[in-house]
């Protein structure tokens, strides 16, 4: 899902920018202050684990493929949405200015969309959904698929403002692609990894997975 | 588990990762097709998840390993900044 250069004209490229960067700003200055001694060692082990998985594109139908955000995951994972958007800027800025996955020009709109929509969105929905069914891993999957979903739809909507896709089609077809995408990819490998750790990290998770665990 | 058998774990999975992945395009490239639009290049270190000296899948496996410690790097000197 990463916007490549050529999509977005440099003066909104530009804002994507300002934006997506204050808000890393404001990311990693929450890694720095506030998040647990007990917790630090996942921002370079889940930075690692996501940029291992986004490469692995898994296929779905229609001729196309796709891989998770792990936006949501690193959220839950680490007791907030700022962590997710620490975590994919890590991951992020490599693939761009390394691999050139995603544009140089695109990178804010990029962010804006896998790392900073996805993450919030994933993180509310999962407390939202945690307290209203009480289930720990169903929301998990729920929240996760719903972050690549409205993460694709952000990203339709910049590429319509930019003038690039047409705003119902690009909708509809990233819309679609992203909710199959969401299933097999995002909730299930995002459920898998939060139970994994469930089992041999139980003690560093924040309380939000951990209750049920103790359950 | 330690923190280091976990990181063994993700440098394995990103060694399979050239074999395993789906080649077909992703979500936003279908659409991009779909819809008849074209992208840019521009130059860069490791395009397309590969190292310009090697040929074939090795150069993916290894622009991948290269790729998942340049990641948990530059998180490990993050994290050591704040302590």
């Amino acid at each position: 899902m990463h916007i490549p250069d050529g999509f977005i004209p440099l003066s909104q490229a530009g804002i994507y920018y300002v934006v997506a960067i204050a808000l890393a700003i404001r990311a990693f200055r929450w890694v720095f202050r506030e998040l647990p001694e007990n917790r630090i060692m996942f921002i370079p082990m889940l930075s690692a684990a996501i940029f291992a998985l986004q490469a692995i594109n898994i296929p779905i139908p229609w001729g196309t493929s796709g891989h998770i955000l792990g936006s949501a995951m690193s959220s839950i994972i680490l007791g907030s949405p700022y962590a997710g958007v620490a975590v994919i800027t890590l991951v992020l800025s490599v693939q761009t200015f390394i691999f050139y996955d995603g544009g140089y020009t695109a990178f804010g709109a990029n962010l804006l969309a896998m790392g900073i929509v996805a993450s919030f969105t994933g993180y509310y929905a999962f407390l939202f959904l945690r307290k209203l069914t009480g289930k720990l891993y169903p929301s998990i999957f729920m929240s996760a698929w719903l972050s690549i979903v409205i993460s694709a739809i952000t990203v339709a909507i910049i590429l319509a403002i930019a003038g690039t896709f047409p705003l119902k089609l690009g909708i509809m077809y990233m819309g679609l692609y992203h909710a199959v995408i969401g299933v097999v990819a995002e909730g299930v490998i995002s459920t898998m990894i939060i139970k994994f750790l469930t089992k041999v990290r139980p003690d560093v998770l924040p309380l939000s997975i951990s209750e049920e665990v103790k359950e | 588990m330690k923190w280091v058998h976990l990181l063994l774990i993700i440098i394995a999975i990103s060694a399979v990762a050239p074999y395993v992945a789906s080649k077909n395009p992703d979500g936003l490239q279908k659409t991009a097709e779909l819809i008849g639009v074209q992208e840019s290049s521009f130059p860069a270190l490791m395009p397309g998840y590969s190292v310009g000296f090697l040929r074939g899948d090795i150069s993916n496996v290894m622009a991948m390993i290269a790729g998942v410690l340049i990641v948990f790097t530059s998180g490990y000197a993050i994290i050591k900044l704040r302590k």
